[in-house]
C-alpha cells in the first residue's frame, strides 16, 4: 500500500490515518477524527489554493495544507 | 428538594445547542447553520412542574482536552459552578465523534442527560441509532430530539425535572483511564484524600492535577508537595503530560468507536445525500466562486432595489408626523431656538436613520441569515480560505467580512468566532473595509450621478467593482498588519461544513429582525439623536455672519482639496460619524444651507453637487473615502467593547482613514490629467 501525508493523497481516495505528527492542534484533529486506523477522503480543494476538504467520520472538514501534511496516511486503493 | 435548578447545555458546535436553549427559554439567541456562534455564557429560565430552571448554554466544543478558550471556560464552568444537571446536545448523523464530550463530562459530573439530536436527518441518512443500547453503555438518562421541530424538548423537561428529585437515576459508567500511568495515579490515589472535587472521577480529576494548565480546578491546601512527587513519578513512566494528554484522548476515542460499533447502523454515507450534490457545486474549483458571488450580488441587489420604497414610505410618514409635531409645538408656543433644535435638529436625523437604515436592513438580514442557515458562509470561508492564507489572515475572516456587508458592527461582533486573538484583531480591525449598509447609498447615488450617466447596469459594475477592491484591500491590509502591528504565524484553519439545511422562513424573519435588525437601528438611533443636535446647533449658530459649521468646513478646505474633496464634504463625513448614512443629506443640508436635512432625490442632488464644484473624479474621490475612513461610532464603541483596548480602537480608527487619505490623493493626481 503507497503511503503519503493526507494533503497529497489524491481527491476522492479512501485514506487509512496511520499517524498524527506532533503538533499543537494534534488533541484537536484526534477530536474530529483525524486519529489513527479512522478512515479519511479527500473530497474538494479550495479554488484559492491550500486548503482541502476531507470527509472523516461522517463529517466535513477543511484542513490547510500546512495542518493535513502532519497526517501520515496509506491509500486504501478503493476511490469513490 | 431543589427551588431553582441550575443546568448546564454543552454539545459539539453546530448540533442545534442554542436552538435547544432557545426553544426551553423562550429566548431570541443568535443561531446559524456554521460553528462557534455562542462565545460566551447565556442564561435563560423555563419551569417544569413548579420548578424554576436556570438553564446556562456554555459555548460549541468539541471535547475537553485540546485546551482552546472555550473548552477552558466550560470545563471550569462545570468545575466551579457544579450544575446539577447538565445535558449535552450530540448530532445523530455523526454520533461517534459527538460521543466524546459526554464521556469526558461524565467524568467531571454525575447526572448528565444525553439529547440525541437531528435525528430526522439521521433518518434521511439511513443512519439508525439503538438508543436503549446507548442508555446501557453510557448509565445516563438518553432522548431522541428534533430540537427544531420541538420534537423530545417535553421529554427533557420531563427528564431535567425527574432527575433533579432524584425519580430518574444517572449512574454513568466511566471510562478507565488509570491503565495510562498506574504507578502515579496509584500514588496520587493513596496519597490525596482530600474532601474536594468528589464529583468527579478520581483518575479524571487527578489528570488535572498534573496539568498546570487546569488552573481552575478545586484543590485542598498544601498538597503541592504531592503533586509535584506525581509529576517526578509521571517523568519515571516515561511520560509528559502532553503525552499523558493524547493516550487519555486515544482511550476516550477508542471506547467512542466501541459504543458507535455497537448502536449506530447505517446503510450508506454521506456521499449519497443532497449535501454531496449540492458540494458537486458550490465546492467546485471552476463554478463555485462564480455561483457564490452570484448568489451574494443578486442579495445586494434584491436590498438595493427592495429598500428604495419602504425608505420613501417611511420618509413621507416621518414628514406627516413632523408637520404635526410642527403644529403642537407652534400652538404650544415653544421657543423658536427649541423648536429648531428638538424638530429640525434630532427628529429629523433620527427620522432620516431609521428611514434609510431600516428598510435595507431588514432585507439584507433575512436575506442573509437565509444563506446562514442554508450553510453557505463556511462554503464560502472554504474558498477563501487560501487568499486569507496568503494574507497571514484566518479563514473565517471570511465570515465576519460578510458580515460586514451588512453592518460592520455586527461584523466585529462575529468576529468572535476566531480563535487566535492575533488573527481576530486583524478581522476587527480590517472588517470595517467592506462597505456597511450605511455606505451603499452615497457609492450608489454617487455612481449613479458621475461614473454611470444613469445607466443603472453600469452602476451596479461600478457598485461590484467596489465591493471587489474593498475585498483586496481588506487582505493587503491583513497582510501589512501581519508583519508589521500583529506578526505571527497564521493559526490553524479547521472547520466544519454543516450539511446543507432547508431554513424556516418564519424563523429566519423573526430571528434576523429581532437579533440584527431591531438591535442595530436602536444603537444607530442612540447615537443620531445627539448627532442631530450638534449638526442642527453648529449649522445655525453664526458668529460674524457664518456659521460654525462654515468655519470649520472653511478651514478643512486646503487638506479636503489635496484629497480630491472639499472642506464641506470632509466635514459631512466627520459629522457622518454618528451613522455612515446620514454623510450625503449632511453634505446636501450644508450645500442648500437650509438647517434641515434633505432627502436625497437623484435629480436635486446632481445640479447641486454640479453647482459645488463637483466632476467625475471628486466623485470617485468621495466613493473611495467613504469606503476608507474611520468607521462609524457604533462600529467603534462595538470595537472597543470586543478588544477593551483603546489603542487598537484607536488603529481601527486611524487606518483605513490614512488608507482612504493615500487613496484619494493618487485619483486626485492621476484625475487631475483628465478633467
Amino acid at each position: 500500500m503507497d503511503t503519503c501525508t493526507l494533503w497529497d493523497a489524491p481527491i476522492n481516495s479512501c485514506c487509512k490515518i496511520l499517524k498524527v505528527v506532533n503538533t499543537k492542534e494534534k488533541i484537536r484533529l484526534f477530536d474530529l477524527g483525524f486519529s489513527s486506523g479512522n478512515e479519511v477522503i479527500p473530497l474538494f480543494k479550495s479554488s484559492t489554493g491550500n486548503t482541502k476538504l476531507f470527509l472523516v467520520k461522517d463529517t466535513l472538514i477543511a484542513l490547510r495544507k500546512k495542518d493535513s501534511n502532519l497526517i501520515n496516511v496509506e491509500l486504501q486503493g478503493g476511490a469513490l | 428538594m431543589i427551588d431553582e435548578i441550575k443546568v448546564a447545555l454543552i454539545g459539539n458546535p453546530n448540533t442545534g445547542k442554542s436552538t435547544v436553549f432557545n426553544a426551553l427559554t423562550g429566548l431570541k439567541h443568535h443561531t446559524g447553520n456554521w460553528s462557534g456562534k455562542t462565545v460566551g455564557n447565556e442564561m435563560g429560565y423555563f419551569t417544569v412542574q413548579d420548578k424554576k430552571i436556570a438553564l446556562y448554554d456554555l459555548p460549541g466544543i468539541y471535547s475537553l482536552f485540546s485546551h482552546s478558550a472555550e473548552e477552558y471556560h466550560a470545563m471550569e464552568f462545570i468545575a466551579k459552578e457544579k450544575p446539577d444537571i447538565t445535558i449535552v446536545i450530540a448530532d445523530a448523523t455523526a454520533l461517534e465523534r459527538n460521543l466524546l464530550l459526554p464521556l469526558q463530562i461524565m467524568e467531571m459530573t454525575k447526572n448528565v442527560i444525553l439529547c440525541i439530536n437531528l435525528i430526522d436527518e439521521a433518518k434521511d441518512n439511513n443512519i439508525k441509532i439503538d438508543i436503549e443500547k446507548l442508555k446501557n453503555e453510557l448509565g445516563i438518562p438518553v432522548i431522541e430530539m428534533v430540537a427544531r421541530d420541538g420534537v423530545g424538548l417535553d421529554k427533557l423537561k420531563n427528564v431535567v425535572s425527574d432527575m433533579s428529585k432524584g425519580w430518574v437515576e444517572s449512574k454513568p459508567i466511566l471510562t478507565d483511564i488509570s491503565s495510562v500511568l498506574p504507578m502515579t495515579f496509584s500514588y496520587l490515589e493513596e496519597n490525596l484524600k482530600g474532601s474536594v472535587a468528589k464529583e468527579m472521577n478520581k483518575p479524571f480529576y487527578h489528570c488535572f492535577l498534573l496539568d498546570e494548565q487546569s488552573d481552575f480546578i478545586e484543590k485542598d491546601t498544601n498538597i503541592d508537595e504531592q503533586i509535584q512527587i506525581a509529576i517526578e513519578k509521571m517523568k519515571s513512566e516515561n511520560y509528559s503530560i502532553d503525552r499523558l494528554k493524547e493516550n487519555r484522548s486515544l482511550i476516550f476515542l477508542k471506547r467512542c468507536k466501541h459504543i458507535a460499533d455497537v448502536t449506530v447502523t447505517k446503510s450508506n454515507s454521506i456521499n449519497d445525500n443532497l449535501t454531496k450534490k449540492l458540494d458537486n457545486i458550490f465546492l467546485s474549483k471552476i463554478v463555485g466562486i462564480p455561483v457564490m458571488l452570484s448568489m451574494l450580488c443578486m442579495i445586494f441587489w434584491m436590498t438595493i432595489a427592495g429598500a428604495n420604497v419602504p425608505s420613501n414610505m417611511l420618509m413621507v410618514t416621518f414628514e406627516n408626523l413632523g408637520a404635526v409635531l410642527n403644529d403642537w409645538f407652534i400652538s404650544m408656543n415653544v421657543h423658536p431656538i427649541l423648536h429648531g433644535f428638538v424638530l429640525d435638529g434630532v427628529y429629523l436625523t433620527v427620522a432620516w436613520v431609521i428611514s434609510v437604515m431600516l428598510p435595507p436592513m431588514a432585507i439584507f438580514f433575512p436575506l442573509f441569515t437565509l444563506l446562514e442557515d442554508f450553510g453557505l458562509l463556511p462554503r464560502i470561508a472554504f474558498h477563501l480560505d487560501g487568499l486569507f492564507q496568503k494574507s497571514n489572515a484566518h479563514g473565517k475572516q471570511a465570515l465576519t467580512m460578510c458580515m460586514g456587508f451588512g453592518c460592520n458592527a455586527s461584523g466585529v461582533t462575529s468576529c468572535r468566532i476566531i480563535e487566535s486573538k492575533r488573527e481576530r484583531l486583524i478581522a476587527i480591525i480590517t472588517n470595517n473595509f467592506v462597505p456597511c449598509n450605511g455606505r451603499f447609498p452615497t457609492l450608489i447615488l454617487l455612481a449613479t450621478l458621475f461614473l454611470s450617466a444613469g445607466n443603472s447596469l453600469i452602476a451596479t459594475s461600478w457598485i461590484l467593482g467596489l465591493i471587489i477592491m474593498s475585498v483586496c484591500i481588506t487582505l493587503i491590509v491583513s497582510n501589512i498588519l501581519s508583519k508589521t502591528l500583529l506578526k505571527g504565524e497564521p493559526s490553524s484553519f479547521i472547520m466544519e461544513l454543516p450539511p446543507y439545511r432547508k431554513p424556516k422562513l418564519l424563523e429566519v424573519l423573526v430571528r434576523s429582525l429581532l437579533d440584527r435588525t431591531i438591535l442595530v437601528l436602536a444603537r444607530a438611533v442612540a447615537v443620531a439623536i445627539p448627532a442631530g443636535a450638534i449638526i442642527w446647533l453648529l449649522q445655525n449658530t453664526d458668529i460674524g455672519g457664518q456659521s460654525i459649521l462654515g468655519y470649520i468646513a472653511e478651514f478643512l478646505d486646503p487638506f479636503g482639496q489635496m484629497l480630491g474633496l472639499s472642506g464641506i464634504i470632509l466635514m459631512a463625513f466627520i459629522l457622518g460619524m454618528p451613522a455612515n448614512e446620514i454623510v450625503i443629506p449632511v453634505l446636501m443640508m450644508m450645500y442648500a444651507g437650509s438647517g434641515m436635512m434633505i432627502e436625497p432625490d437623484i435629480f436635486e442632488s446632481a445640479e447641486l453637487f454640479s453647482a459645488n464644484g463637483w466632476t467625475w473624479v471628486t466623485a470617485l474621490c468621495a466613493i473611495v473615502f467613504s469606503l476608507n475612513h474611520f468607521p462609524c461610532a457604533t462600529t467603534l464603541i462595538t470595537i472597543y467593547k470586543e478588544t477593551e483596548s483603546k489603542y487598537w480602537t484607536f488603529v481601527s480608527a486611524v487606518l483605513p482613514t490614512l488608507v482612504g487619505i493615500v487613496l484619494c490623493i493618487i485619483i486626485n493626481f492621476i484625475g487631475g490629467f483628465f478633467v
